[in-house]
C-alpha cells in the first residue's frame, strides 16, 4: 500500500520518478469507462484495491512524449460513501492525492451529476471537467455551454462525445498543460452557499485543529454533514474536544445537500440552453415503453429469466466448442510431451505427471477461460446496454423476502453457467453482510459442469425421458435450497437489517463493442492469472496423492483415503470408488465422469461407463450419488474466488462444509427412502 | 385501498403518503424520509432533498420507478414505504 502521508501533495509533483497521476472520478453511468477506455485503450491494469475486492482499474496516457497513469475510481455520488465502493473511491482521493482530477460530468443530467463535482472543486486539487454525453445531449436538443460552466466553476470544460472522440484531443491538452504544472486547483470557497451554512462553516473551520492536511472547508463541510468516518477518523482526537458546543447545522446532512442542490439549479439555468431535439420520439419516453413492459408486475420476472437464460445458453453455444479445441490442444501437447519424455528415457512416474499433473492442471484453467470471458461478455452487453439494473429491480421484489437482493439474483442466475463469476459478482452488493449472503448461497446453484455429470449418470440410471425429470428435479431442489439457505443464513449468523433496495435506471443505449470486449478481456485475464496460481499447483497436488507411492490409483494416498472414508460413505451408499471419484471432483466437477470412468472401467470395456456404471451401483446407490455430487463442496476454482472475494478462511470453510453437511444429508435420505423395499422395487419396474 | 388515500380525498389538507401509495403518473412533492443517518445521506447525495419535485413513473404495488431531477430511480418496496410525498391535486 502506498503511503498516506500528506507531503505527496501537488506541491512536489516533479520528482521525475513519480509519474503524474489521474483520477477518474464520476457518477454511475456517465461514461467514464468508455472515457478511460479510450484514453488509455489497451494500456490498462485490473486488479482490487489493496486489501479490498473493489476492482482497481489503472491506465497509461500518453501526454508529451511522457505517460500519465489513469486511475478509474469506482462510479460515486458523493464523497460521503455509501458503498464499499465509494470508501475505496474517497480514500483514494484523500490519501493518495492525484495530480489531476478528471471529472466525468454526464450533460444529459447535469443537476444530479454537478452534485459530485461541487464537492470535488473543494478538495483543493485541479480539476478538469470533462462533460460526456454531448452528443446524446445534442440529439435530445439540450446544449450545455461549456464557456459558461468555466466561468461559473473556475476549471476547465471540455465536451466529450466518446463514439466521434469529439473533445479527446483537447482533453490530453489539458491533462499535458495539467503536467507542466499550468492547472491551478480552485481556491476554496470559489462556491459559496446560503449565508446560515456559510456562517456555520466559518465556524466550524475557525474551531478545527490544524494541518490537516485537506483542504479545511471541505472538512468543514463534512464535519456538517455528520460524516462519522472524517469527524473521528480524520480529525485527531489529539486536538481535544475541539468540537464540543458547536453550533448544530439544523438537519445537518440534509441542509448541506440541500443548499447544494439550491445552489445547482440557481444556476443551471445559465448553463442549459434548449434547442429542438433532433430525434423524432423522445428518448425517455421510449425508455418508459420499454420499462412499463420489462419491469411489468407479471411478465417482468419471466423476461428477465428468459434473457438471463438465454445469455447462459448462448454463452455455452459459444463457449463450448472453445473449450473442446482448447482440451484437445492441451492433451495433443500432454502426448507430445509424454512421448518426448519416453524417448528421452525419464522414469515411468514422468509421463503421467507431465500429462496429469502439469498439463491436466493447465487445461483445467485454460478451459475455464472461454466460458468465463462469454459470460463476462454477456453480462457486460447486458449491464452497457441499461438492462441489468432493470432485472435486478425485478429480481429484488422476488428474493427481497430472503435477504438477498435483485443485484444479488442476477449474480446466482449466471451461476447456472459457473459458479466463479457469479461468486465474483456478489461484488454488487450494498453491505458486507448481503454480499457474504450471495457469495456462501451461491455454490448451491447447480453450475453447467454438474449438468453434465448429472445429466449423464441419470440418463444411465433412468432410461427415456424419466432422466430429464430427475435433472429437472435436482434443479429444482436446488433453487429450494438456495432460498431456503438464505433465509436460514438471513435469520441467524449474518442477521442484519433488512436493506432498502434502491437503484438508478440508467438511460437504456446500444452496448459499444469497445467497452463491452475489453470489460469480457480484463475479466478473463483477471481470474486467469489468480486461477493459474492456485488451481494449477493443486491439480498437481491431487494428482501425487492419487499416484504415488505405489503408481496405481488403488493403493495410491487418495485411494487409500477412499477406502478408510467408505465406511462413512456406506452410511449413503458410497463405494470406495464413488468417494475417490467425488474427491477429484472437487477439482472441476465435470473431472468426476473422467474418474468414474479410470476407476468401473479401467479395463476399457468396449461397453462404455454407463454400463459399467449400471453394473456397479444400484439404484439407490446411484441416487444417493447423483444428490451428493450436486450439492457437496464447490470446486477448487470456486473455493478459491470465495477466498478472493472473502479474505476469510473461516467463511471459505463454511463455504466449504456447509454444503457438504447438507449434501450428505440429502444423500442419506434419498438412499434410505430408495432402498426401502416397496420403494426400491416401484424404481426398479419404472426403470425396467 | 389504503385509507389514507381516502382521507386524502376527502379532506381539503394535503396528507403526505407514503411514495408506495402513489398510482402511476402521480405527481407530488417529498416531505421526508424516515431512514437512518446513512441512507438519509445518500438519498440526499441522489437528489432526494425535502421539497425535491417527483413523479411516479410506475407503479408495482409497493416498488416503484420515480422520476426526480431528470433521473430515474427503482425503488424496492421497503424503500418506496420509507418516502413520505405530498401529492398534488
Amino acid at each position: 500500500m502506498k503511503s498516506c502521508c500528506t507531503q505527496a501533495g501537488p506541491g512536489i509533483v516533479d520528482t521525475p520518478a513519480r509519474p503524474f497521476r489521474i483520477a477518474l472520478v464520476g457518477n454511475p453511468n456517465v461514461g467514464k469507462s468508455s472515457l478511460f477506455n479510450l484514453l488509455t485503450g489497451m494500456h490498462q491494469h485490473v486488479g482490487n484495491w489493496p486489501g479490498k475486492t473493489v476492482e482497481r482499474r489503472d491506465g497509461l496516457v500518453m501526454v508529451d512524449g511522457r505517460s500519465a497513469v489513469v486511475t478509474d475510481l469506482p462510479g460515486v455520488y458523493s464523497l460521503t460513501p455509501y458503498t464499499l465502493e465509494e470508501s475505496v473511491a474517497r480514500a483514494f482521493l484523500l490519501r493518495e492525492v492525484p495530480d489531476l482530477i478528471i471529472d466525468a460530468v454526464d450533460s444529459t443530467h447535469l443537476e444530479r451529476n454537478l452534485y459530485l463535482t461541487l464537492e470535488l472543486l473543494e478538495l483543493g486539487l485541479p480539476v478538469v471537467i470533462a462533460l460526456t454525453m454531448s452528443d446524446v445531449a445534442r440529439h435530445a436538443g439540450v446544449r450545455v455551454d461549456a464557456g459558461a460552466m468555466e466561468r461559473l466553476l473556475g476549471v476547465p470544460v471540455v465536451p466529450i462525445a466518446v463514439p466521434t472522440g469529439e473533445g479527446i484531443a483537447t482533453l490530453l491538452d489539458w491533462i499535458a498543460r495539467a503536467a507542466r504544472g499550468e492547472v491551478a486547483a480552485p481556491p476554496p470557497g470559489s462556491v459559496r452557499y446560503s449565508p446560515e451554512l456559510e456562517a456555520a462553516i466559518e465556524e466550524v473551520e475557525g474551531r478545527m485543529p490544524a494541518g490537516e492536511g485537506r483542504p479545511r472547508r471541505w472538512l468543514a463541510l463534512k464535519v456538517l454533514e455528520e460524516d462519522p468516518e472524517i469527524r473521528e477518523g480524520w480529525l485527531p482526537q489529539r486536538s481535544g474536544p475541539w468540537d464540543e458546543g458547536l453550533p448544530a447545522l439544523p438537519g445537518g446532512a440534509l441542509a448541506v445537500a440541500d443548499a447544494r442542490y439550491l445552489w445547482i439549479q440557481q444556476h443551471l439555468p445559465r448553463l442549459l440552453s434548449r434547442g429542438r431535439a433532433r430525434s423524432a420520439p423522445d428518448p425517455s419516453a421510449v425508455a418508459d415503453r420499454i420499462d412499463r413492459w420489462v419491469t411489468h408486475r407479471v411478465l417482468g420476472l419471466p423476461i428477465t429469466l428468459g434473457l438471463l437464460a438465454l445469455s447462459i445458453w448462448g454463452a455455452f453455444r459459444v463457449a463450448t466448442p472453445l473449450q473442446e479445441w482448447i482440451e484437445a490442444g492441451f492433451a495433443w501437447l500432454g502426448a507430445e510431451l509424454a512421448g518426448a519424455a519416453g524417448l528421452l528415457g525419464a522414469p515411468a512416474w514422468v509421463t503421467p505427471l507431465v500429462t496429469n499433473g502439469i498439463v491436466g492442471g493447465l487445461a483445467t484453467v485454460a478451459a475455464f477461460a472461454p466460458l468465463v470471458a462469454v459470460f463476462f461478455l454477456f453480462s457486460g452487453l447486458l449491464e452497457d446496454s441499461g438492462y441489468l439494473a432493470r432485472a435486478a429491480f425485478v429480481l429484488d421484489r422476488l428474493l427481497g423476502r430472503f435477504g438477498l437482493q435483485g443485484r444479488a439474483g442476477i449474480g446466482l442466475l449466471i451461476g447456472y453457467g459457473c459458479n466463479v463469476p457469479s461468486v465474483m459478482a456478489a461484488r454488487t452488493a450494498s453491505s458486507q453482510r448481503v454480499r457474504l449472503l450471495s457469495i456462501l448461497v451461491a455454490p448451491l446453484v447447480i453450475c453447467s459442469a454438474r449438468l453434465v455429470v448429472i445429466s449423464f449418470i441419470a440418463s444411465a440410471f433412468f432410461p427415456g425421458g424419466r432422466a430429464a425429470w430427475v435433472v429437472v428435479g435436482i434443479y429444482g431442489l436446488g433453487a429450494a435450497l438456495v432460498v431456503l439457505a438464505a433465509r436460514i443464513l438471513h435469520g441467524s449468523v449474518l442477521r442484519g437489517e433488512e436493506e432498502p433496495f434502491f437503484i438508478e435506471l440508467p438511460p437504456y443505449r446500444l452496448p459499444r463493442v469497445r467497452n463491452v470486449a475489453l470489460y469480457a478481456w480484463q475479466q478473463s485475464v483477471h481470474f486467469l492469472s489468480r486461477a493459474l496460481t492456485i488451481i494449477a499447483p493443486m491439480t498437481l497436488v491431487v494428482w501425487a496423492l492419487s499416484y504415488f507411492p505405489s503408481g496405481s490409483v488403488e493403493t495410491s494416498v487418495l485411494g487409500r483415503l477412499g477406502q478408510w472414508l467408505a465406511p462413512a460413505g456406506r452410511q449413503l451408499g458410497l463405494d470406495w470408488q464413488m468417494v475417490v471419484a467425488l474427491f477429484t471432483g472437487f477439482l472441476a466437477k465435470e473431472g468426476t465422469l473422467s474418474s468414474l470412468s479410470v476407476l468401473y472401467a479401467h479395463d476399457g470395456a468396449p461397453t462404455g461407463l454407463a454400463t459399467a456404471l449400471r453394473a456397479a451401483m444400484s439404484i439407490p446407490q446411484a441416487l444417493s450419488f447423483l444428490l451428493f455430487f450436486a450439492f457437496y463442496t464447490p470446486c477448487l476454482a470456486t473455493t478459491t474466488t470465495i477466498y478472493q472475494e472473502t479474505r476469510s478462511v473461516r467463511w471459505t470453510a463454511v463455504a466449504m462444509l456447509y454444503p457438504l453437511a447438507l449434501a450428505a444429508l440429502l444423500a442419506g435420505a434419498a438412499y434410505r427412502i430408495a432402498s426401502i423395499p416397496g420403494v426400491r422395487a416401484l424404481l426398479a419396474a419404472r426403470v425396467g | 385501498m389504503n385509507p389514507r388515500m381516502l382521507r386524502d380525498t376527502a379532506a381539503p389538507a394535503r396528507q403526505p403518503l407514503p411514495l408506495a401509495d402513489l398510482g402511476p403518473g402521480a405527481t407530488g412533492t417529498l416531505e421526508h424520509i424516515e431512514a437512518g443517518c446513512g441512507l438519509t445521506r445518500r438519498l440526499a447525495a441522489l437528489g432526494l432533498t425535502p421539497g425535491v419535485r417527483l413523479t411516479v413513473v410506475a407503479h408495482f404495488g409497493g416498488p416503484s420507478i420515480v422520476s426526480v431531477r431528470g433521473m430515474r430511480l427503482a425503488l424496492g418496496h421497503q424503500m418506496a414505504r420509507r418516502i413520505w410525498v405530498v401529492p398534488d391535486r
